[in-house]
Formats: C-alpha cells, structure tokens, sequence
C-alpha cells in the first residue's frame, strides 16, 4: 500500500476506515463539500478496500475537476502501479513530480519532504514496472522469433525432401 | 507417445499445460511425424534400411534423453521471472511453441522416419508386399503407443519422475537401434560415430533440469509428480509467519491451497475467507453441512471451521489423491472423522451426482490446468445439479478468476448459475484479489438491496468491510437473451484465453465509482 503524505483533510473518513466502516466512510465521502475532495475520499476508500481500478477510476475523475491536484495524483499514481499499469504509472509519476516541484514554496518542510520520498518512491516503482513490462515484450518478441524460425526451417527440409528424387524399393513386390 | 506425454508434462512447470499448451506440443509432434514420414521414405530407398534405422533411433535416443534438460534449459530463456497469470497470455502459446519446436520436433521428426524404415526393411527381409509390411508395423506400432498412453500417464510419471520417463524412454530406443545394428550385420562400421551418441547418451544422466525459480526467502518443501499433474509446495517466509502454497504446474503468481499456522481467516486478499461470507446471514445449523467440490489441500475446511458457530461438517471432494496427501503432510489437512470426509480420485460433477442429502453450502474451487474453469463444472446442467443437492435456504458458492464484473468467464458463469437457479445470483469481488465469489441461493433471499450487500445480521469471524461498498458487488438475473454454458457448448477455454488477453487493456476500465 502507498503512503499518502497529506495529513490535511479527511480525518473522519479515515477514522471510519480504520473501523472497517466502509459504508459510513462511503455516505460521508458523498457529503463532502466539492467535487474534489469527494472523489479524493472515494479513491481513497476504494484503495483501501482492495479495488484498485476503482480508485483510479475516482482519482481520474478528480483529476478532471482539479487537474495537477497532488492529492489525486498521488492515488492515481498508487492505483496504477497496484494495477501494474507502467504506462500509466510512469506518466502519472512525472506529472506528480512536477507538480510536487511547482508546489514546493507552498509546502511546508514536512510536507516537501514526505512528497519527495513518495514521488521517488513511485517514480522508482514506475521504472521497475516499465522494466518488466519490456522483458515481457522482449520475451514474447524472442519465442516468437525461435518459433518462426524454427517454421522456415522446417520448410526448407520440406523442399529440400520434396526436390529430393523418390526412392524405389530394392524389393518391388507390387 | 510416451514422448508426447511426458513433453506437456516438461512444459507444465513453465507454461502450464492448458489448451493452447496441448494444441502447440500435438501440433508440433504431428508436424515432425509428417516430415519424418516423408524423409523416411526418402531413406527408405537407400541401400540398407535396418542400417539407417539404427542411426536412427541412437539419435533419437540420444535427443531424448536430453529433453528435460534442453526444454528446461529453454524456457528459463524465454520466459521472465516472476509474471503475473494475466501477464503470461502472450507468452504460454509462443513460448510453447517455441520449446516444443526446438526441442522435441527432432527427436519426433527422427522417429516419424522409423516406421517407412521398418517397412521397407521387413518387406526386403520377408519379401512381403508393402501393405502388408506396412500393416504389420503400424499393428505393432499403434499397439506400442497404446502401451505407452497407460504406461506414461498411469505408471511411469507417477512412479519415475519426468526425467527418468524420458532416460527410460531413449533407453529402449538405444537397445533397439542396436538391435537394427544387429539385424542389419554392421558390426564396428560407424563404430566411433555410435561411440559418441552414446558417450552424449550418457551424459543426460550427469545434468538436471532446471526448475522455475521461487521468489525471494521462499523455500520448496517438496515437489511430486501425480497423475494428473506436477505439485509442489512452497513456503513464504517473507513475512512475519510463514505461508504454505499448494501450486500446480506453472503456477505464475496462482495457487491452489494456502496454508498459515493459525486456523482462521487468511491475510486480505485470499478468496478462501470469502466463502464464509454465507455465515454473516444464515442462523447456525446442527450441523452447517459442507460440500467442498475442489478440496485441494484443504484450505477451505480450515478458514470455515474456524466459523466455530457454524459447526461445520464436511464432505470434500479432490480429483487428485497426490494433493490431498501433500494437504495433510504440509497443510494440516485433518484425517477423515465425524467432521471430514474426503473423496479422492472422484470427478466433482460425478461426487454431486452420488452425493447424498441436503448441504448447506456447497463450496466450488474447481480449476484445471491452474487458470481454467473445468467445461463440466459451469454449465447450466451442473448447476441445475448442484442446486439439487442444496437444502432449502442453502447456498453454493463459487470462486471465479476474473478481472471485472463483465469478464467474459465471470460473466457466463454467473449467467449460466442464474439460468439454473431460475432467481439472481451475486458476484461479490474479494477485495485485493482477482477473484470473484458467485452466490447462488436454494429457495432463498439473497442478503441484497439497493444496489449493495445487507448488513450482516449474524456474528461472523469474516467482516464485510469494503464488499458492502457500491460497485463492489453485482446481483445478475436470469435473462433469456444471455450467453450461458451448457453441456452442449461450454467454449470456457476459448473465454479464459479471452479474460486473460483482455486483462491489461480492462484493468482501467472506468467502474461506477460514485
């Protein structure tokens, strides 16, 4: 699980989280003020509860309202690389550490450095995503080359048996 | 056919031995014969036969000893470490391929030369016509693949390993190409180019094959070859108590039982607590009546006799003996008493059909070839059956691999359940996993309202947490209109391969979130 440096708000919601009141913390997300901390509350109970796509899919919609928001990027960039998504997850991460940057005169000392742990953390998972998502690519591309090599070999035999003359028995018995 | 056994067994640790898997090493060998028909016919025409035979089977056996090691030795190349199941669709058919293209398609392709070998050197030795040669030795070679089907699947896997079924195999053929030699009067002609296949022969004895790699601070506690399939148990370590896992063939990052010492509930994200999610509802039977169709090591009975209310009385039913023995050396599988009875060696739509009296649950986890559905166990039909064999009021529960609510598996074999039960059914997602649980009710309420889970309304060990959350949970109805399986077309395989391959594009599938 990610760790979500923000300390400000949603105090309540993660109270009931943390009883397991998964329904209580949902009907409280949906009576916050503003589109965004509602969706922001719903990524993060959605994370919690184990439904990563549907953090994400929460998180994006934040991003819609409040686009560079660090707070939804952050679980957006959490939701994706639970999801293993590295496309995602990288380009999520960068524009996390953008805005990180832009917001550092904002930040308190704390803050900048609970989000520049996080951002490196997410930044070095994304990479390791990336990274296995080439092997695997690089895997797939290799057998297939075996594969298919392997099948003009054998039809080179296959010629070179068919333009081979036919053999007559020694012992013509019919 | 003893190599072509054995072959989707020496696959099975990497790549698993589902449809694709079987369809690439048949189609491979069939190839190999083909060409091996052909070329030795081509041979056949030389001047001695029996003579080209023995250099024929010295190679083949030669290669085929070398099988395990090669085939091994190939698919740690070609195949990453640690993917994930839905990450390996790409890579079991083309890696498959692959393999069985380059190592078993010369030692078949040499074979396929024998029989057009024989025939002609018998009709020279008996001066018989070539149908009738040719008759007697496809007689005789048809018979020896009959032996070989039993003989690879029933007795020599089981008893003598993969690698030594593959020494036993090139085995007899090096005896027979020095039989041919015989036959064929070469005496020390081409002595020193037999010497060395033989001298390469031998050496497949001094290599093992590799298996695949475990993840980190994880140990292999044993590893059993069954009729059915390649076992092995593996310890975690990773974290504070150690966890046992049950994997089967290839495994990639699935399993079929866990094992943790304490009885009870398993960490987050383990399908198995799901099954007590019928307890949060159903007032405490005398006894709680379970049929568990999928045994395995016994996971289920633990995490629900820890549901002490309940009381739980079971009948579990494991296709495969080898697991329910490794269950109860490594998973605290309890011997059979008043609480358990296993049934081993029996087909769970067959232990439906003898099984007597009304359960309160029945528990299906039946896979196949690690990530499939078996045809049987989802259709309409089966499910018709399993609700005949509820109690009123009682509740089957399926886990089914799925990525999303509209999964192509997820979604026809809930429809086929509902179909069945002629009433709704819920797809419940487990939390942190890939797993959905199907509920089905005999003559029953399902605990749903608007648009979610009721709240428990009996103690359970197992909260509802975030399942009772919106999108979490989906009732599906009987619908006229709805692809369902059926005894008569169950495409299940060709719908997993369609889960799989879709995976990574659905992940981010945008669900109601609000």
């Amino acid at each position: 699980m990610a760790s979500y440096p923000s300390q400000a708000e949603l105090t309540e919601v993660r109270a009931l989280l943390d009883a397991s009141d998964y329904c209580e913390a949902w009907r409280l997300a949906g009576t916050l003020k503003g589109a965004r901390e509602k969706d922001l509350a719903r990524s993060e109970i959605l994370y919690r509860g184990g439904d990563p796509a549907g953090a994400f899919s929460a998180a994006r919609a934040g991003l819609e309202t409040a686009p560079g928001d660090l707070d939804l990027l952050f679980w957006a960039t959490g939701s994706s690389i639970w999801l293993r998504d590295a496309e995602r997850a990288q380009a999520y991460s960068r524009e996390l550490r953008a805005r990180v940057e832009d917001a550092r005169p904002r930040l308190s000392p704390g803050e900048s450095e609970a989000w520049t742990r996080t951002v490196e953390d997410f930044s070095n998972r994304s990479q390791e995503l990336a990274q296995h998502d080439r092997a695997l690519d690089l895997a797939v591309t290799r057998a297939r080359t075996v594969s298919l090599g392997f099948g003009a070999g054998l039809f080179l035999i296959l010629v070179w048996v068919a333009r081979s003359s036919h053999g007559r028995s020694s012992n013509p018995v019919s | 056919m003893v190599v072509e056994l054995a072959a989707v067994r020496m696959l099975a640790p990497w790549f698993g031995t589902s449809l694709v898997v079987w369809t690439n090493v048949i189609a491979v060998i069939l190839l190999a014969l083909a060409l091996g028909y052909l070329l030795g016919g081509r041979l056949a025409a030389k001047t001695h036969p029996a003579a080209m035979l023995s250099w024929v089977l010295l190679g083949a056996g030669c290669a085929i000893a070398w099988l395990p090691f090669l085939g091994a030795t190939l698919s740690r190349a070609l195949l990453p470490e640690r993917i994930a199941l839905d990450e390996a669709a790409g890579l079991v058919g083309w890696g498959s391929l692959a393999v069985s293209l380059s190592t078993f398609l010369p030692p078949a392709l040499l074979l396929g030369t024998v029989c057009p070998l024989v025939v002609e050197a018998l009709a020279r030795a008996r001066h018989l016509s070539a149908g009738s040669a040719g008759g007697s030795v496809l007689f005789v070679s048809t018979l020896g693949s009959l032996g070989g089907v039993f003989g690879t699947s029933h007795f020599l896997l089981p008893t003598l390993g993969l690698k030594l079924t593959f020494w036993l195999a090139s085995a007899l053929l090096i005896a027979s190409a020095a039989l041919a030699r015989f036959v064929a009067r070469q005496g020390a002609r081409g002595g020193l180019g037999a010497a060395l296949i033989l001298v390469a022969w031998a050496g497949s004895l001094a290599v093992s094959p590799e298996r695949p790699s475990l993840p980190p601070e994880a140990v292999e506690l044993e590893r059993r070859e069954s009729n059915y399939q390649a076992l092995r148990v593996v310890e975690d370590r990773s974290q504070g108590a150690p966890l046992r896992y049950l994997q089967v063939n290839e495994g990639f990052d699935s399993f079929q039982s866990v094992w943790q010492g304490e009885l009870g509930l398993l960490p987050a994200g383990f399908y198995y607590n799901d099954f007590l999610l019928p307890a949060s509802w159903s007032e405490a039977g005398s006894p709680w009546n379970v049929l568990v169709l999928g045994l395995g090591a016994g996971t289920v009975v633990r995490v629900l006799s820890a549901e002490s209310r309940l009381e739980p009385r079971f009948v579990g039913v494991e296709l495969d003996p080898a697991v329910v023995d490794l269950g109860r050396s490594y998973f605290d599988l309890e011997e059979d008493g008043p609480r358990l009875t296993t049934w081993t060696g029996l087909d769970a739509r067959v232990a439906l059909r003898v099984a007597e009296g009304g359960f309160d649950q029945i528990v299906l986890d039946c896979y196949a070839n690690q990530v499939e559905i078996p045809p049987h166990l989802c259709t309409v039909e089966f499910f018709r059956e399993a609700k005949a064999r509820l109690a009123e009021g009682g509740w089957l529960t399926a886990n089914l691999g799925g990525f999303d609510f509209d999964d192509p598996v997820v979604s026809s074999v809930a429809a086929s359940c509902a179909r069945a039960f002629e009433s709704g059914v819920l797809l419940v997602r487990v939390p942190q996993s890939r797993n959905y649980l199907l509920i089905a009710r005999r003559d029953g309420a399902l605990p749903w309202s608007s648009g979610g889970l009721l709240p428990a309304t009996q103690e359970s060990i197992l909260e509802l947490g975030p399942r009772r959350l919106p999108g979490l949970t989906e009732r599906i109805e009987p619908r006229d209109d709805a692809f369902v399986l059926t005894d008569d077309r169950c495409p299940i395989e060709r719908l997993q391969t369609q889960s799989i391959v879709q995976a990574r594009a659905r992940r981010l599938v945008a669900r109601g979130s609000g």
